[in-house]
This record gives C-alpha cells, structure tokens and sequence, in this order.
C-alpha cells in the first residue's frame, strides 16, 4: 500500500519538477544566447567605431604621405621629414636612390635594403587597395614588410619608375595612437585591445584583465597596412550573461524542491506508521479494558448456564440444545477475553505455573467444549491421544494453545468437514528422559497460501481471504498461542500438508522416572 | 693659428653688430702633429649661448607634462610628482603654453595645450590626478607631443617633460622604437626630456628617447627630489637661446673622418652634418670628431676643416650663420706636440671616451662578466688618473674617481639597478653636456 503510495507520490512530484527544471534550463540557455548576441554586437559596435577612428587616422597620414610622393623630384628625392624615415626611388627595379657608394653608411645600408624588398616583390604586387589617378599610368599604394619589426611604405609606381617612401614607424605609430586616445571610455570590466603584428598590445581601452582562460569577443582585422593586426575585445565573464548563476539557482531549487518532497513522503510514512502503531495500541488497551469487564457477567452466564443445565434435567430436546449453544459460545467468548487479557499481559513477566498434569484429560476437556459448535458446523472430530504419562506444566496454556489451535482450524478450516487431533510423545533415543510432546490440529480446508505462511503469527493478522468473511476474532489466538508455546520452551509450527493445513505445538518435557518404570 | 684669427674675427663681428650670438669655438687636440706619419687626433666643435641682453627676458615656452599615473605611483611618488607639477605652473607665465597629459593604460589629455592665464584652474585639475593601471608610455609621449603640435611655432622652445616611475606595457616599448619617435620629435623642434623615477623604469629607453630627441635625462631615486629637477629643467627651458642649430663640418682633402664620439650624426664622404634642438644661455654644447691626418712636413700648416653653423637666435627671432676653419701644423719634436695639446679638447675627449668605457662595462655587467667590466672601468680611471695630472685638471680627478668607484661597487647585485641608471644619467649628462 506504502510503497505504491510512495512511488506515485515521487513521478506525481519528480515528473513535473524534472520537466519544468528541463524547461527552465532551455529558456534560460536561450535567454543567454540572445543577450549575448546582443552583448556582442554592441561590442562589435564599439570595436567599428575605433576601427573607423584608425581608418580615419590612417587616411590623413596617407594624405600628408602622397603629397609628400606627389611633390618627390626624381632627380633628387632625398626629403628630410618627421614622417618619413627614408625615400627611395628605383628604375626597372634597381635602386636609383639612395647610392650604394660616395653616401653615408646607412645610405648604402637602406640601398640594399631596398633592393632586397625589390627583389622579394614587395611592391611588384600590388596590394588589395590601390588607387588609380585619372589616366592610369600611375597606382599608389601601401606596402608592409616584416624583418625585426613590420615597417610601412607608400609608394608611386608608373612605367618604369617606383618611388617609394619608408614612414617613421614611430611617428606613424604616434599619429594612430594620438587618434585612438580620443576615443570614449568603455564601460568596467571590460578591455578593448588593439594588437599589432606580433600579437604585442599597441592600444588598450579599459582596464579588466584577462585570465589565461578568456577568449576575446570580436575579432577583428584593421584597414591596410595594418592587415596583420587584430582588434580583440575582453569582458569580465562575471558581468556576461552567463549560464553559471542562474543554473546555479536552478539547481539549487531543484535539489530544494526535491528534499522537500522527499522530507513530505518521510514525515507521511512515519505519520502514517505511527498512527497504525498508536491505533492498534489503543485498539489492545481498549480491548483489554472491556474484556475485563466482560470477565465478570461473562462468570455469571457461565455458572448459571452450568446451573440451568443441571436443574433441566428432563425438558424437550430443544430446550437442551439451547443450553448447548449458550455454554459453547460463552467458554468460546471466555477463551477470546482470555486470549486479549494473555496479549496484553505480554511483555509484562508472565511465567508459567507448573503442575502435575494429565494432558490427555485436559485435551479432552477442551474438545469436549467444542463439541456443540462442531456438530452446529457439521464438522467431524477424531480424536487419537496416545498415552502420556503425567507431565509437569502449566495445564491452563496447553488449554489455551489447544483451543485457539481448535479456534482456528474450526475458523479456516470447516471446508473439510473434519478436524484430527493428535496428541504424541516423540522420544529422542528410547529410554532417554528426554522427549517431546506433540499436539497436532489437523484440518482439510482451504490451506494456508505459501507467501502467508510468516504472517499468520503475527498479532492481529487475519487472511484477507475470501473464507474468513463471517469469522469473528480478534487475529490474536496465533501470535499468543505460539508465544505460550516458545514460555513453554516449545514451539507452535505449521506443517507441511496438503490439503488444508497442520499446526503442531512441540514442547520438550523430562520424563518423570516413575512414568518409566 | 688662422683658426684663431677667425674666431677673433667673429667676435669683432658681433660687436660691432651689437647683436648677441652664439660662439663657435672649434679646436683641434693636437694643433701641432708629429710630422712623417699619418695621425688620429679629435676635432672639437663647441657653441656657446649667450647671455640674454635684458634680465629676464626668454623665449617663450610651449611645454607638456606627461605624467605617469599608473598603479605603482601610488603614494608619495605620485604626491611629489604633483608637487613638481604644480611648481612648474606657478613658474610659468602668461605668454607659456602648458598641457598635462597623464597616462597609464589609457592616456587622458588633463589640461588642453592652454596659455596660463588661468591658473587656478590647472592647479585644481593637478589636484585631482590619481594612480590606475598599467603604462601606455608611448601613447603618453604621443600625446603629449600631439598638445605641442597645436601651438607648435619655430621661435618658442618647444618641449615634452615625461616623469614615469615603470616600464612600457602598452604599446611599443623597446627603446630603439622610441628613439625612432624622439627623432622624428626633434624633426619637429620638439625636445623630449625624460625623468626617471625609483628604480623599476628602463634607463635605456628613457636616455635614447631624450637622446634623439635632444632632451635631458634625469634619474630621480628619492620622490622628495623631484621638485628640484623640475626646478632644473625649467631652468634650462627658459635659457634656451638659439633653436634649431645645423652644423656642418667639411674636411679638407686628404683629411678623413672616422666617427663622432657623443653625438648622433650623418658622415657623407668628406662631410659631417648634425643637428642640436637648442643652444641653452651660458652652456657650451659641443660635439667631437675623430680623424686621421696623413702624414705632415714639418712647419708646414695644412688645412684640416671648415665649420659651418646655422641657427635661430631667440632673441633677434632671426637666422644667423657662423662659420669657422681649422688648420695643423708639422713638426718633428714629439715635446711640441705634447706642449702644443689644447686642454681642453683634451679633457673633453677623455671624458668622452670614459662615457664609452662605462657603456661597454654596462654591457659587459648585463651579459653577468662582472669582471670584464670592472676591468673595462679601472683602466679608464687608471688613464684618466695620469691625464688628470698631465694636464693638472680636476675635472677629469674627480671623474676617475667617480668611475673607480663605479668599478668597486660593481659586484654589489642589490644595488646594481640604481647603480645602472645613476651611470647612465652621468653618461647622458656627459655626453650632451646636460646642465643638471
């Protein structure tokens, strides 16, 4: 019952909660995706419009630049300016200018040089962005080259000849620089970079610093000849719309709400448990209390049935018939009342008294008892007692086990129309003292199913089985008969029989001596 | 002595003239040589500033502070840094333009390129100044010569003032870049002073940044002395006399040049060209020049050189011209050559080359061959110990004894990073004749 009211509690509450947890995860997992990209292209806008500040910075030097070029005299092209480092002018692509002799040493040094870029076709390809003048004779263009650092060239190049003019990295560099630092501030946490050919930051906006693990947002490439650097872009991830917190929180509501549930079904369970508990407790005592006050009218009936029997000594049958019945039902009320009083003794020191007793005769008292509500059931006894020497135990619980023994096969077992009785003496080794006494209830009824074979022994539990509507009792004659039988230092079983079933009490006894001579 | 004559000559000029000029002294070493053999001797080219005929009279200055304001001027160092900006406002006046610019990862344009006119306004803004992250050196020096661009004018002393206390990480930070950008700096007539300060900046970025760029160097060990610098610098900002000085120095045939000793500039066959931002009142900026002469007759004079200056005179805003010529003399007594020696030249070559001594032994030390560089700087202050007492001069004493102590605290590793900036600064200081 528990159990299947524990699993449809747990998918009634697990099922929902997994879903809506499932649910809130996706959302959420959406929700980040979308500020994200949202995230993303403001930074994306942010990095354009600093692109656009260098593009812009990158077109005035490229101004000042050609009209530097377009103001060269061929025929002497050395220019002293801030922006220029070197001049150089090549025809059919040998170096013209500067000289390689009758110079200073770093003429002839920037002579070789720039035959060694003519010659690795640094400015025979023309680089993507190239401008035409109107008759197209001549293009214009930057170059890069690479050696220790990147350096950068504007040249002119018409038929023959190639005009070309090395910036001063340096002031070219500080003319970006000087553009970019007018750019706003970015917001905290996080970092705009502009890094250059070898990956070394040239510019920076903001100051949060990456760890080893971040990657940038944007990524970027700025306008030639810058081609080779990168703008990056860092934000703090702390300030990102992360799945981390809020999975954080979802989890933690689901671990919440499931030591909820599971706290909820604990607490029924043993609120459930307890009550069972408390109510067959209350059950016994209630029990307890009205059989004692059952005792006493239930004394008088007896004795005056008893008496009645005796002063009717002739009347019509009838009238002994219902005297029958009335003595029958109150020594069978009497052995129930006994039987609550026994349970709730139980566990107090109740010790059997032993005495000096017949078994025979006392089992035979008891059948006789039972005698009218036999012949009312249409039920056959047989009776087999062996002979049993006098034995030393308490002669009211061998009654009591026999008769809730009878109780119960009369109860469970009346299908069979017969009930056998056996009474033995199973001597170990013959001539030991030792030997064990046998009392078996035998009956061909219905029979105990297997799976409730450890249970009937159990106080209060009565087979819910299709026989035993109609039957009175309290489920108790069972449990107390084999706790007697265990005082005893017995045991009260159930056989293996088929059909109907077999329940035999075993109590080892010592042979008196005189019984065995 | 035609050299003589004409310097005699010149002088005469500029009296009658009544103009103040700047002098040109150009001397050889040795004006009498052994004859018979070919012979090295130095050439010395010196022009001196003149006084200021008025008192308190000067060219105007056109100036920008950029100040370091990363984390690690945190406290006193950035607290006196603002002292000594503020002292430079309340030295400047009216007709001076000033500009802050501070950086560190950012740069931030404090104060405009601006006459000082208000100058309570700037002083509020110093005030304000406070340390954050990282250095963005280059970006800094640009910026601030981008605020001296904005009133740039010929005829004003144009000039960048950087203080940092750390090295570059933001942008280009090796020197040979920024000497690249101090040159292009001194194209403009922008001079590029740098001052260093604590221990943890790069002396050799900052002394080739000032050194391109015809700057000062200082390297400031204790916060507390920065005011004082500036008190320096600002001295010598407002004495400048003449700008944009292009000297030529032409051999005579036969007469060939070998290298310049301490400064920077361009040797085109029999022809030396350099240039200097500025000639400063009272000081002598000179330049030395090492060449061969081939073998002479005895008594009789050949001509060596002739020394052509142009410059802008600050005080008559015009360009003037001087020019001067060199001749030497044969002989066949080893005496009249010794006696003959001008001291100095002498002097001034000596401490030259102990300028050089002193780099190769910074080099050495750098590669952990301790030893080769002390070796490299007692036996420069051993030689110049022996010059001195030839030529009876304490100036060259005193620096043998400076190098010799150089040499002895060489080992010491704790103290090597300010030993390593001091004898760079006294290296920059000797070699562009810095003032302070």
């Amino acid at each position: 019952m528990n159990k299947k009211l524990v699993l449809i509690l747990t998918f009634t509450i697990l099922i929902p909660l997994g879903t809506t947890f499932y649910m809130g995860w996706q959302s959420m997992e959406k929700d980040r995706e979308n500020s994200l990209k949202r995230v993303q292209e403001s930074l994306g806008t942010r990095v354009e419009e600093n692109n656009t500040r260098l593009s812009k910075a990158l077109e005035m030097i490229k101004g000042k630049v050609q009209d530097l070029l377009e103001n060269l005299d061929p025929s002497s092209p050395e220019i002293s300016h801030p922006l220029i480092k070197q001049s150089y002018l090549s025809e059919n692509n040998r170096v013209v200018y500067p000289p390689l002799a009758g110079g200073t040493l770093t003429e002839s040094d920037h002579h070789r040089r720039f035959q060694r870029l003519l010659d690795q076709g640094l400015f025979s390809h023309p680089p993507r962005e190239k401008s035409r003048n109107i008759n197209g004779a001549t293009e214009l263009g930057w170059s890069s080259s690479r050696e220790e650092s990147e350096s950068y060239y504007y040249w002119k190049q018409s038929k023959t000849q190639l005009m070309v003019l090395e910036l001063n990295r340096s002031a070219f560099l500080a003319g970006l620089v000087n553009e970019l630092t007018q750019s706003g501030s970015i917001p905290q946490g996080h970092l705009l970079r502009l890094l250059d050919d070898r990956k070394r930051i040239f510019f920076q906006l903001g100051d949060y610093e990456p760890t080893p693990g971040d990657s940038p947002l944007v990524f970027k490439s700025p306008p030639q000849p810058l081609e080779s650097w990168s703008w990056v872009y860092y934000v703090d991830p702390e300030l990102l719309p992360v799945l981390g917190a809020q999975v954080w929180w979802l989890i933690a509501a689901a671990a919440l709400s499931l030591l909820a549930v599971l706290s909820f079904l604990l607490w029924f369970l043993t609120k459930e448990i307890g009550r069972e508990l408390r109510e067959a407790g209350e059950k016994v005592s209630f029990v307890n209390q009205v059989s004692h006050e059952l005792k006493t009218p239930l004394t008088n009936i007896r004795l005056y049935t008893d008496l009645l029997k005796s002063s009717i000594i002739e009347s019509n049958p009838k009238t002994q018939e219902y005297i029958q019945v009335i003595s029958s039902e109150a020594d069978r009320l009497s052995r129930m009342i006994h039987n609550v009083l026994t349970f709730a003794r139980n566990g107090k020191k109740d010790q059997p008294r032993l005495r000096i007793t017949d078994v025979v005769s006392i089992c035979a008292e008891v059948l006789l008892s039972f005698s009218p509500s036999f012949k009312a059931r249409n039920l056959e006894l047989i009776w087999m007692p062996k002979r049993i020497p006098l034995l030393n135990t308490d002669p009211d619980w061998i009654g009591q086990i026999l008769g809730n023994m009878i109780s119960n096969a009369e109860k469970y077992g009346a299908s069979g129309k017969k009930i056998q009785v056996t009474l033995d003496l199973e001597e170990n080794q013959p001539g030991s003292e030792q030997a064990i006494l046998v009392l078996r209830v035998r009956d061909w009824g219905q029979g105990i199913p297997n799976k409730e074979r450890n249970r009937i022994f159990s106080p209060f539990q009565r087979l819910t089985h299709s026989l035993t509507e109609g039957s009175s009792g309290a489920g108790l004659g069972l449990s107390i008969s084999r706790d007697l039988a265990r005082k005893l230092g017995g045991d009260l079983i159930l056989e293996e029989t088929t059909p109907g079933a077999c329940f035999s009490l075993k109590i080892p006894i010592r042979l008196p001596k005189e019984a065995q001579s | 002595m035609k050299h003589l004559l004409v310097i005699l000559l010149g002088m005469f000029t500029f009296t009658t003239l009544s103009a103040a000029e700047l002098i040109l002294d150009v001397n050889l070493e040795n004006p009498v040589l052994l004859a018979g053999k070919p012979q090295i001797t130095y050439i010395k080219v010196g022009l001196k500033g003149f006084e200021w005929t008025r008192s308190g009279d000067r060219a105007p200055l056109n100036v920008a502070l950029v100040l370091d304001r990363s984390g690690s001027m945190e406290g006193e160092k950035l607290e006196r840094a603002k002292d000594a900006a503020r002292y430079a406002v309340g030295l400047l006046e009216t007709r001076d333009i000033l500009s802050i610019v501070t950086y560190e990862t950012e740069v931030q344009v404090l104060v405009p390129a601006t006459k000082l006119t208000d100058k309570r306004e700037i002083l509020r803004l110093i005030d304000g100044i406070h340390t954050d992250g990282s250095t963005a050196l280059f970006a800094g020096v640009s910026k601030g010569a981008a605020e001296v661009q904005k009133f740039l004018r010929r005829e004003q002393v144009n000039r960048v003032i950087l203080l940092s206390d750390g090295l570059a990480n933001v942008g280009p930070d090796s020197p040979g870049e920024l000497a690249e950008l101090g040159s292009s700096l001194r194209r403009q007539g922008i001079s590029v002073t740098t001052i260093g300060l604590g221990l943890d900046f790069n002396e050799d970025l900052m002394t080739r940044l000032a050194q391109a760029s015809d700057g000062n160097h200082a390297f400031v060990q204790e916060p507390r002395d920065l005011v004082q610098i500036f008190n320096s610098e600002f001295k010598d900002a407002l004495s400048v006399v003449a700008r944009d000085v292009e000297i030529k120095l032409i051999c005579a045939p036969g007469i060939k040049p070998l290298r310049i000793l301490n400064r920077e500039g361009d040797i085109r066959g029999q022809e030396i060209t350099l240039s200097l931002n500025q000639v400063y009142s009272l000081q002598e900026k000179y330049f030395l020049v090492e060449v061969e002469i081939p073998a002479l007759t005895p008594a009789a004079l050949r001509p060596v050189a002739e020394v052509q200056t142009a410059y802008l005179n600050l005080q008559s805003a015009s360009r003037q011209n001087l020019s001067s010529s060199l001749t030497v003399r044969g002989t066949a007594s080893p005496q009249e050559q010794t006696l003959s020696r001008v001291k100095d030249v002498a002097e001034s070559v000596a401490l030259q080359k102990n300028v050089e001594a002193g780099e190769q032994a910074i080099q050495f030390r750098d590669a952990g061959e301790s030893e080769k560089a002390k070796k490299v700087l007692e036996e420069s202050a051993a030689g110049l110990r022996v010059l001195a007492a030839e030529l009876a001069s304490p100036a060259l004493e005193a620096q043998s004894t400076q190098t010799a102590a150089d040499a002895s605290k060489l080992d010491e590793e704790e103290d090597w990073q300010a030993q390593r900036k001091s004898m760079r600064a006294s290296q920059y200081s000797t070699e562009n004749q810095q003032s302070y």
